[in-house]
């Protein structure tokens, strides 16, 4: 029964983790671009998030909201300003710039936040749990799986259904063409940004309350992305889905077993995927 | 201006004989300590050369180097310490054992491409890390000393490790340079600018990055060994630290990406920084971020790229342009 | 005056240089043939005049104002626009989906999805089909009509009779005159000769970059086409 539990514990961090790959998956799968400062954001998007938890109403639960807002706005000047002067046809500058801008915000938290360990406090929501056939589940993991499933299915049906979604995946199918319909792909790839920051920063969030995180943990949060959207098969949508679970389970059996451990088995598990499927778990179903 | 051209690799070589004499020379005149000093900027130019030969010239950029660093270095640790060999004389272990696990990765991690394949590297740099970190009989967290050097003279260890250095330093540049005009440098620099020519006209591109990186590689677990037989000691938080990635990418992408002068400047600027803001501590680290940021906003192609595009000097470019400059180019006129 | 007007126009690849010089214009409502042999620089010259291609020299007027430095998307809702060389639809999206996105511009005119559907019955009856499912002859269809939703004063087609069947051929240029009606200025690229001066009022034959002959299509007779083709008397 306690790896049943340990089992239904990783699938409900795996769909955590789901989300923090869907925002560097859906730039990656529009624009080609990988945000190597992804990460880091995730962090600064947590900080944010403290500093607004004493104004926030209600309950903690809806700081979500402005912070995820506020990291729509961030992604767009981000793409505007930086991002679309260095597109071209060779991804290095692109890759190289976010380099950059992950080390400046990095440092830039540690200097101003110092290197203390913080979390998002949630108040009792943290320690409630239930019983659920046998199992003994946390309230709030279970309500973090749900939000990331809501996030992942509104973004597909809003992507199919509305205006704006039809204009980004034209975009991602030739950016160039879109022209020809009077549509400034730039404009197109700062809303997909805004949008993979905003779905980034509510990961942040949702692991800080959680968890807990460092100035440094940037890192180890964009491996995890990475990983999420290299398992899903680079750009396949629900294969992400798949690869935050698979990623989610490894890691909580392996803590089981191992404690000291970290991230170490599911970095593992990831490379022996590499090994076995090179186009991530989505291909193996394929073929 | 075609004689010169052919002149070329003739006038380097009487460079490189001058520079050799100059390295040889060095410890009958400066003192240990500057030595010390000098080590390290040698072994910090190795690295980034080596990081510069995988991108510009190979053109595979990767996030995860340090796992080469950290691999010669403790290649070299373990094996002096278990057999008690001179580690002056196993260094070339360092090179075989960091060249022949990057040829038993790259199948794998050559399946990814750009952004995915390097931090796919990087992630391998984690596990290596971890694994060390948890082995007691690699030394844990805590690491490894090189015991065979603590029986050694000082003066014979600093001035050994000295020469090993700047032999690192000396192939970082005329060892690139006579690399790049030749036949596997021609073959490197036709797959890096496009794969579909290149293979047009019959070069097998995967064996010839296979090559690249796997060169590239057991360099810089070369360099790693040196730069740790100068420390004594190796830990694995320090030698698979990702912040050696930041400082290789720094000094690269300030100099130039693709050239051989480039990271010669980089890495001068590198350590005047280092100098004046050591006590800062975060915000140096920042203004490296930074500065790497305003180069791929205002050039791409870093300084030595604005020098030869102003001043039309080019004392070792083997060929025409970098990868990042001729694509820069294509950005421009690509809409 | 002319409604498109192209002046010396030179367009690079780098160092290399695929238009020179090339002047046309073409007015309201006409409909004129731009012909050459492969590698003439007609898709160069094309991309060039709707801003895909910022690498020229010269000057391209439309509707009175310079857009030789406008961006494409600005162009496009300022009235011109293309149907590219190979069509490229959005393949993922839906044939109705890719028509969509032609109306992003914004302009309002007398082409709407119904309109189109009208047109090309057939691709009415494939609405809801992935756009890269199609075939080739029905693709065309949805090139032009994604490009007719943008309700453009000028229309630019480059080459939409290449890999089709002689048929369908036939039917997509019988669709031109009912484009042409709605009093869209219409510049058709061909390597095929004869299909595009049969649509045309007037024709330009390029060369090696350059316009080799021009004229009224009643005009030219096709000794002197032939030679402007292939450059006989280069020879
Ligand atoms: N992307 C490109 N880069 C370099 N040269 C090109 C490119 N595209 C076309 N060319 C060259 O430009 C010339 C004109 O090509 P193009 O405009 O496609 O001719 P056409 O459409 O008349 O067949 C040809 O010589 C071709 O080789
Ligand atoms: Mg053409």
């Amino acid at each position: 029964m306690i790896w049943v539990e340990t089992i239904v514990n990783g699938l409900l961090l795996g769909g955590l983790y789901a989300l923090v790959g869907l925002g560097l998956g859906f730039a990656f799968g529009v624009m080609r671009i990988v945000n190597v400062a992804q990460g880091d954001f995730i962090v600064a998007a947590a900080f944010l998030g403290v500093f607004l938890l004493p104004w926030t109403p209600v309950h903690p639960l809806l700081v979500i909201i402005p912070v995820a807002i506020a990291a729509f706005g961030i992604g767009m000047l981000l793409q505007w300003l930086l991002i679309n002067r260095v597109l071209g046809h060779d991804q290095i500058p692109q890759i190289l710039l976010t380099f950059g801008l992950a080390i400046v915000l990095r440092n830039g938290m540690v200097e101003l936040f110092g290197a203390n360990t913080r979390s998002i406090n949630v108040g009792d929501l943290r320690f409630m749990g239930f019983d659920f056939l046998g199992l003994k589940l946390g309230v709030l993991p279970v309500l973090i799986l749900a939000i990331a499933v809501f996030l992942f299915a509104t973004l597909h049906l809003w992507l199919r259904k509305s205006d704006m979604g039809r204009l980004i995946r034209a975009t991602a199918d030739d950016h160039r063409i879109v022209q020809l319909c009077g549509v400034n792909f730039r404009s197109i790839y700062a809303v997909a940004m805004g949008l993979a920051m905003a779905l980034s920063a509510v990961a942040g969030i949702l692991l800080a309350m959680r968890g807990s995180f460092t100035p440094y943990s940037g890192a180890d949060r964009l491996l995890i992305a990475f990983e999420v959207v290299v398992i899903g098969g680079l750009g396949s949508f629900w294969g992400m889905f798949l690869g935050g679970m698979v990623l989610g389970v490894a890691q909580l059996v392996a803590l089981k077993l191992d404690p000291a451990s970290g991230l170490m088995y599911g970095h593992i598990v990831f490379i022996l995927i590499l090994i076995m499927s090179p186009s991530g778990l989505a291909g193996a179903f394929r073929r | 201006m075609t004689r010169l051209l052919l002149k070329r690799p003739t006038l380097v070589a009487a460079a490189a004989v001058v520079a050799a004499a100059l390295v040889i020379a060095t410890p009958w005149f400066v003192a240990e300590g500057d030595m010390r000093l000098m080590i390290e900027i040698f072994a910090v130019f190795a690295f980034a050369q080596g990081w510069n030969f995988l991108a510009g010239y190979v053109g595979i950029m990767s996030f995860g180097q340090q796992l080469f660093i950290g691999l010669g270095a403790y290649c070299l640790f373990l094996a002096s310490n278990w057999t008690g060999l001179n580690p002056f004389l196993i260094l070339p272990l360092a090179f075989v054992f960091s060249a022949g696990f990057a040829a038993m990765i790259s199948p794998f991690i050559f399946r990814l491409r750009d952004a995915y394949l390097a931090i796919s590297i990087w992630v391998i740099a984690e596990i290596v890390r971890s694994f060390i970190s948890q082995r007691d009989w690699l030394g844990s967290v805590s690491g490894l000393p090189l015991v065979a050097t603590r029986e050694m003279a000082r003066s014979v260890v600093a001035t050994s490790t000295f020469y090993y250095a700047g032999a690192l330093a000396l192939i970082s540049v005329f060892g690139l340079y006579y690399l790049s005009i030749s036949r596997l440098g021609l073959a490197l620099a036709a797959v890096r600018d496009n794969e579909e020519t290149a293979s047009a006209i019959g070069i097998n591109v995967w064996w010839t990055r296979f090559f690249g990186f796997v060169l590239g590689s057991g360099f810089t677990g070369l360099a790693g060994a040196v730069y740790y037989m100068s420390v004594f000691h190796v830990e694995p938080g320090g030698a698979f630290d990702p912040n050696w990635m930041v400082i290789m990418l720094f000094i690269v992408i300030i100099g130039g990406v693709g050239t051989i002068e480039g990271p010669i400047i980089g890495t001068a600027i590198y350590f005047l920084f280092r100098a004046w803001f050591a006590g800062t501590g975060n915000l140096y680290l920042m203004m490296l971020g930074a500065a790497a940021v305003l180069v791929m906003l205002i050039s791409p192609s870093g300084i030595w790229g604005i020098v030869k595009s102003k001043l039309g000097i080019d004392l070792l470019g083997a060929r025409r342009a970098s990868g990042l400059e001729a694509s820069s180019k294509k950005t421009r006129t690509a809409s | 005056m002319s409604l498109l007007r192209v002046e010396n126009l030179d367009v690079f690849y780098g160092d290399f240089q695929a238009v020179r010089g090339v002047s046309l214009a073409v007015d309201e409502g006409r409909t004129v043939a731009i012909i050459g042999a492969n590698g003439a620089g007609k898709s160069t010259l094309l991309n060039a005049i709707v801003g895909l291609h910022p690498q020229k020299r010269g000057k391209v007027v439309f509707a009175g104002a310079d857009v030789t430095s406008n961006r494409a998307d600005a162009i496009a809702r300022a009235g011109m626009t293309m149907v590219p060389e190979g069509r490229r639809l959005f393949g993922t999206l839906t044939v109705e989906d890719n028509l969509r996105v032609g109306a992003a511009a914004g302009r309002k005119g007398p082409w709407t999805l119904g309109e189109v559907y009208r047109l090309f019955p057939r691709i009415g009856e494939l609405r809801h089909m992935p756009a890269a499912s199609l075939s080739g002859g029905q693709q065309q269809m949805v090139a032009i009509g994604r490009a007719l939703m943008t309700n453009p004063r000028i229309l630019l087609c480059d080459e939409i009779s290449l890999g089709l069947a002689p048929k369908i051929i036939l039917d997509i240029y019988r669709c031109f005159e009912a484009i042409s009606a709605t009093g869209v200025s219409i510049v058709v690229i061909e390597q095929n000769v004869g299909q595009a001066c049969a649509a045309a009022q007037y024709a330009y034959c390029m060369l090696e970059g350059k316009v080799s002959l021009e004229g009224p299509t009643a005009d030219l007779s096709m000794e002197a086409i032939t030679a402007a083709y292939f450059g006989l008397d280069h020879a």
